[in-house]
């Protein structure tokens, strides 16, 4: 036996140590007496072994009067666990967390183009370009905000917003454009009730806690004859 | 009933198998967690949760394995992250909260009282050995349960359980424990 094995020699009688693994059978007591032969005899020749072995020993004893103690044991949990592991009743969540993000990027970028209270003078008609411009960087908004929810929410505040564009502009003008003072756009006013309208009608099947949140993106004729074309790609 | 069979009547909602869960192995969890922790309320918290985890997340349990393994390894984690929010804290005034841990000052002690000279010994290991040695000589796991409980390759565990031992002999002998 050299030094390497006596350390696993120890291991293994070690390892038999803790209470459901200890045999104490003929056949592992005398399989215990010839390794701990074998143990003494390298130790009696190995000054550095025979240290570790005297402490091995103590160890195992220690080992032993230790597994017999009394085990340190919970108080009675039994009926708090169960109870706490019960199903408790969740708080009724107007509609799922990711489209109304969704939703709530949408209004956002619809705000943007809410029409002057009509005490006021309207203004000049927005240019085209400058429209487009800030359509295409309320849509990356839109985008980057309702990503951070989830895919289905992107997919919806985009859906209202290409909806809402695409039916006086046209996919292709969404895109930032240079100045181009010849042409005017759509009304800012339309458009905005087209995507509060959208967004109510994306709302309305989810619940009235999202109609009545966006309720501020529409207006009287809007509530006359609701929009009956849902949000493309939905 | 066995363990499988237990599960499946957790599944089926059988309302007495729950009970028979946590009674079959709270003490093998709360023996983990009271190693880990050090603290016996803190235990029992970490106790409750690993329960309340396991029922809440029994049917995502691959039932072909056994669950003291599984049950060990949400306690372990449980008793991670409570370590963890502990080593934020500040130091609690309140004398309850102090870890319940043998007094290891040097002086006069019984050197008949061997079980109390491990206790010692087992306190001095770091946090990962003490866990292995509990797992694997009070909870009786094998070297592959222990493992798999705390995340670790076996060849890892058993260095550290080699590594514990020969800690706690020196300790012991230092404490001047003879056998």
């Amino acid at each position: 036996m050299n030094c390497r094995d006596f350390d696993q020699t120890w291991n293994r009688l070690l390892d038999a140590e803790s209470g459901t693994r200890r045999d104490d059978g003929p056949e592992a007591a005398a399989s215990r007496l010839a390794r701990e032969s074998g143990l003494r005899e390298h130790a009696e020749s190995c000054p550095s072994c025979r240290i570790r072995h005297r402490q091995f020993e103590a160890l195992r004893v220690a080992m032993r009067a230790w597994s017999a103690r009394p085990r340190p044991e919970p108080a009675a949990a039994v009926d708090r666990i169960v109870l706490a592991a019960s199903p408790a009743p969740r708080p009724r969540r107007a509609w799922p967390l990711a489209w109304a993000s969704g939703l709530a990027a949408a209004a956002v970028a619809a705000s943007f183009f809410r029409p002057p209270p009509r005490d006021e003078p309207a203004p000049a008609p927005a240019r085209r370009a400058s429209l487009s411009v800030a359509m295409s960087d309320a849509r990356e908004a839109s985008l980057r905000l309702a990503l951070t929810a989830s895919e289905p929410a992107a997919r919806l505040g985009l859906a209202m917003l290409d909806a809402s564009i695409a039916t006086d502009f046209g996919p292709d003008d969404v895109a930032p454009a240079p100045d181009d003072d010849a042409e005017v756009g759509p009304d800012a006013s339309d458009l905005a009730t087209r995507v509060g309208g959208y967004a109510a009608a994306g709302a309305r099947p989810l619940s009235d806690a999202a109609r009545r949140a966006f309720g501020f993106l529409r207006t009287p004729s809007l509530d006359k004859t609701a929009p009956t074309a849902s949000p493309r790609g939905t | 009933m066995d363990d499988r069979l237990l599960v499946e009547a957790i599944r089926a909602g059988d309302p007495q198998a729950p009970r028979e869960l946590i009674a079959r192995f709270q003490g093998v969890v709360f023996g983990l967690c009271f190693r880990m922790l050090g603290h016996r309320h803190d235990a029992e918290d970490a106790m409750q949760e690993t329960f309340v985890r396991a029922l809440r997340g029994i049917f995502g349990f691959d039932a072909s394995r056994p669950i003291r393994p599984w049950l060990l390894e949400i306690a372990a984690n449980r008793c991670r992250t409570a370590m963890a929010l502990r080593a934020r804290r500040p130091p609690a005034a309140d004398p309850s909260r102090a870890v319940d841990r043998p007094d290891d000052r040097a002086g006069p002690h019984d050197p008949d009282d061997l079980a109390g000279e491990l206790e010692l010994a087992l306190a001095q290991l770091r946090p990962d050995y003490r866990t292995v040695f509990a797992l694997f000589h009070e909870q009786g796991l094998s070297y592959e349960e222990v493992a798999r409980a705390l995340g670790r390759p076996v060849g890892t565990i058993k260095t550290w359980l080699h590594r514990a031992r020969a800690e706690m002999a020196a300790h012991l002998a230092a404490r001047g424990v003879r056998c």
